[in-house]
C-alpha cells in the first residue's frame, strides 16, 4: 500500500471512530445541536478554527496568495476582529438567551416570523457556501489524482455525511480540533520543502520579484484589503456557524480562551499558507488557475508522503466546514421551521432523526451546482460571506445589545441586507468602486435602526 | 498520485544537464521554440544543478523531460518531482506538468533538516518592502495574539473563573 493510501486510510478510520464516540454520547437534541453545552477552550478552539478554515483557505487563499501576492495576509486581521466582536458582544448575550441555534434566538426576541426568515436564509447562504467546499475537492481529486471532479465530491459528501449524521456536535467538534491539527501538520511540513527548492526567503523574494514586484508588496490597494477583511470580520461576527459553537461551549470565560486558541492555530496556518502560494509562484508563474496551486504543490513538488499530508490537510478543512454547515442548517429547517408547527417532532428521538434526514437532503442539493462551471473558490466563499453579514449583522450583534430593537427592525434588515448585497454584486465592476459588503451592511443597519424605532418596542421579557 | 493534463497542446521542454556544468534547455510547441544553453554559475552550491526555463505560453500543459550526462546518478531531491528511468547508462527524468516551471533543479546531499529550516527563513537581503511586509506580519499577529490573552485573563479573573480545557 503507498504511503499516500496508508495516511489517508488511517486518516479516515480516525475520523470515523471519532463520530462513534460522538454517536455514543448524543441522546437528546441539544447534544446533537450544541454537544449538550459541554466544550472546554481546547476543543472549542480547534472546533472554531476547523470550521471557520475551509477549501477557501486551503485553495482559495492559496490561490489569492498565488495571484496578489504577501498582501492579502492582511485579510486576516479583519476576521480575528469579527471573532473579538462576537466574543465580546454576541457569546455572552447569546448564551444567556438559551436558545440552541441563531433561529432560535431570532424567535425568543424578534418572533416567529424573524425565526423562518433567518432559517431560509441560513439554508440559501449556506448552500452557496457548501458549493464551494465541493467544487474545491474535486478540483484537488482532479488535479492530484487524475479522477474526475465528481469523484472528489462523492468522497465528501459520503464521510462527512456519516460522521454529521452520527455524532452532531459531539462528534463534530472533536473531529474537528483532531483536523485542526492536521491542518497545521499539513503546512508545516509543505513550507520548509518549498523554500527549500528556492533558496529560502531570500530566493523566494527575488524569483517573486522577477516575476510581479507587486507580489512583494502591494498588489491590492487598502480598499480592497478592508472589502476584503471587512466580508470576513462582519461575516463572523455574526455568523450562525460560529455563533453555534460559542453556543456549545461550556461558559462564557471558556468562550473567550477558545477564541484565543482559534487565533493562534489561524496564525500559524495563515503565515504557511501564505508562504505555499507565494512559492508556489515563485515555482509555476505561469499556473492556469491559482486554484491549482495547493494540488500541483501536493503532486508535482511535495515528496509523496508530505503531498498525501498535505492533501489530508486540505480534506480536513472542506470536511469540517461541511460538517459544521450541515449541522446548522438542518438545525435551522428541523429545530426552527419544521419542529414549531409539529407534534410529532415532539421527542428528542424523532428529532434527531428528522435532522439526520435533512442532513442527507442539504448534502446533496449543492452536488448539482458544484459539477458545472462555476467561479474562483475564494470567490464564492467570499459571496456567502457578504451575504451572512448584510443580512444577520445588524439583528445579530446589534439586536443582542439594544434593548430597543424590534421583530420589524429585524426582518426589514435581513431583507434589504439581502436585497442591497445582491443588487450591488451585480453589475460586473462593483458601483461606486464599494464592495457589496459595504452598502449591504450599512442598508441592513440602517432599516434596523429605523424601522425598529418607528415600531413598538418589544415585550420587556423578549428584551436582551 | 498522478498529474494534470489539460487539453490544450502540450509544451514539449528538454533539460539537457551536461557532463561540462553547462545545461541546454529548450522549449518547442505550437508556433513558438525557444533553446539556451546556460554556464555553470560561480555562485552555484556544488551540491545542486539548476536549469532556468524560458517562458512559454500561459496556461498550456508541459511535457517535461530532464536528462543527465552519462554516468551521472538520479538525485536525492528535484524540483519539479520527475519519474527516472535508464536508457543506455543516461538516466532520464520525465514529468506532465500543468504549466512549465520556473527552473528545473536537482540536488545531492543536501543540509539535514534543522539547517534547511535555517536556511530557508534566513532573512531576505533582496526586496526590501517583501520584508517589512513579512515580518511586519509575524510581529504583527504575535502581539495581537498576546494581547488577546491578556484581555481574555483580565476577563476571568474579573468573572472570578478559572478555566480548565
Amino acid at each position: 500500500m503507498s504511503v499516500f493510501a496508508i495516511v489517508l486510510v488511517a486518516y479516515f478510520c480516525g475520523i470515523v471512530a471519532l463520530g462513534w464516540v460522538g454517536y455514543r454520547r448524543t441522546r437528546t437534541a441539544a447534544d446533537f445541536y450544541v454537544a449538550g453545552r459541554t466544550l472546554g477552550a481546547l476543543v472549542g478552539g480547534g472546533t472554531l478554527v476547523a470550521t471557520q478554515i475551509s477549501a477557501g483557505t486551503f485553495v482559495g487563499t492559496v490561490g489569492l496568495h498565488y495571484m496578489a501576492g504577501v498582501c492579502f495576509a492582511w485579510v486576516w486581521p479583519g476576521a480575528w476582529l469579527g471573532w473579538i466582536v462576537s466574543a465580546v458582544f454576541v457569546a455572552p448575550k447569546l448564551r444567556a438567551s438559551g436558545a440552541l441555534t441563531v433561529p432560535d434566538f431570532f424567535g425568543r426576541r424578534y418572533g416567529s416570523a424573524a425565526r423562518t426568515l433567518s432559517a431560509a436564509l441560513i439554508v440559501l447562504a449556506y448552500t452557496i457556501f457548501l458549493v464551494a467546499q465541493y467544487k474545491a475537492s474535486g478540483i484537488i481529486v482532479e488535479a492530484v489524482l487524475g479522477w474526475p471532479q465528481w469523484t472528489g465530491i462523492a468522497l465528501v459528501l459520503a464521510s462527512t455525511a456519516v460522521y454529521s449524521l452520527l455524532g452532531g456536535l459531539h462528534g463534530g467538534a472533536r473531529i474537528d480540533l483532531l483536523q485542526s491539527f492536521v491542518m497545521v501538520a499539513g503546512v508545516l511540513v509543505a513550507v520548509p520543502a518549498l523554500l527549500g527548492h528556492l533558496g529560502g526567503l531570500d530566493g523566494l523574494a527575488r524569483q517573486l520579484a522577477s516575476v510581479d514586484p507587486r507580489l512583494l508588496g502591494w498588489f491590492y490597494g487598502w480598499r480592497e484589503l478592508l472589502a476584503f477583511g471587512a466580508a470576513f470580520g462582519l461575516s463572523l461576527a455574526a455568523t450562525p456557524l460560529e455563533i453555534t459553537r460559542f453556543i456549545a461551549m461550556r461558559d462564557v470565560a471558556t468562550t473567550r480562551y477558545a477564541v484565543g486558541v482559534a487565533l493562534v492555530f489561524q496564525a500559524i496556518i495563515g503565515s504557511a499558507i501564505m508562504l505555499i502560494g507565494l512559492s508556489m509562484r515563485a515555482l509555476f508563474p505561469d499556473l492556469p488557475s491559482g486554484d491549482l496551486a495547493s494540488s500541483v504543490m501536493a503532486a508535482h513538488v511535495l515528496t509523496p508522503a508530505a503531498g498525501a499530508l498535505l492533501i489530508a490537510a486540505a480534506f480536513s478543512a472542506i470536511m469540517s466546514t461541511v460538517n459544521a454547515l450541515l449541522l446548522v442548517a438542518s438545525a435551522s429547517v428541523v429545530h426552527d421551521v419544521w419542529a414549531p408547527v409539529s407534534r410529532w417532532l415532539a421527542s428528542d428521538r424523532r428529532q434527531l432523526l428528522a435532522n439526520r434526514s435533512t442532513i442527507v437532503v442539504l448534502a446533496l442539493v449543492p452536488v448539482w451546482f458544484a459539477v458545472h462551471e462555476v467561479p474562483l473558490v475564494q470567490f464564492i466563499v467570499l459571496f456567502q460571506a457578504k451575504l451572512v453579514a448584510s443580512f444577520f449583522f445588524a439583528p445579530v450583534v446589534i439586536g443582542l445589545n439594544w434593548r430597543r430593537a424590534t421583530s420589524g427592525g429585524a426582518l426589514a434588515a435581513m431583507l434589504i441586507g439581502l436585497a442591497v448585497c445582491v443588487a450591488w454584486s451585480l453589475p460586473a465592476t462593483a458601483p461606486l468602486g464599494l464592495d457589496a459588503i459595504f452598502p449591504g451592511v450599512a442598508a441592513s443597519v440602517a432599516a434596523f435602526l429605523v424601522v425598529s424605532l418607528r415600531t413598538p418596542a418589544a415585550a420587556a421579557g423578549a428584551r436582551p | 498520485m498522478s498529474v494534470v493534463i489539460a487539453s490544450a497542446a502540450s509544451v514539449r521542454l528538454a533539460v539537457d544537464f551536461l557532463a561540462d556544468g553547462r545545461c541546454a534547455v529548450s522549449a518547442v510547441g505550437d508556433g513558438f521554440h525557444a533553446s539556451m544553453t546556460y554556464l555553470p554559475s560561480p555562485a552555484a552550491p556544488a551540491s545542486e544543478l539548476r536549469c532556468t526555463v524560458p517562458s512559454a505560453p500561459q496556461g498550456r500543459p508541459v511535457e517535461l523531460v530532464v536528462r543527465l550526462a552519462p554516468g551521472v546518478a538520479p538525485p536525492d531531491d528535484e524540483f519539479p518531482r520527475l519519474s527516472w528511468s535508464e536508457r543506455q547508462g543516461q538516466w532520464i527524468g520525465t514529468a506532465s506538468l500543468p504549466a512549465a516551471p520556473a527552473f528545473v533543479s536537482l540536488s545531492r546531499g543536501g543540509a539535514a533538516p534543522p539547517a534547511r529550516w535555517l536556511d530557508g527563513f534566513a532573512p531576505p537581503t533582496a526586496g526590501s518592502l517583501f520584508g517589512a511586509n513579512f515580518y511586519g506580519w509575524f510581529v504583527f499577529a504575535a502581539a495581537f495574539i498576546a494581547a488577546y490573552f491578556a484581555w481574555a485573563r483580565l476577563m476571568a479573573r474579573r468573572d472570578g473563573r478559572r478555566l480548565r480545557p
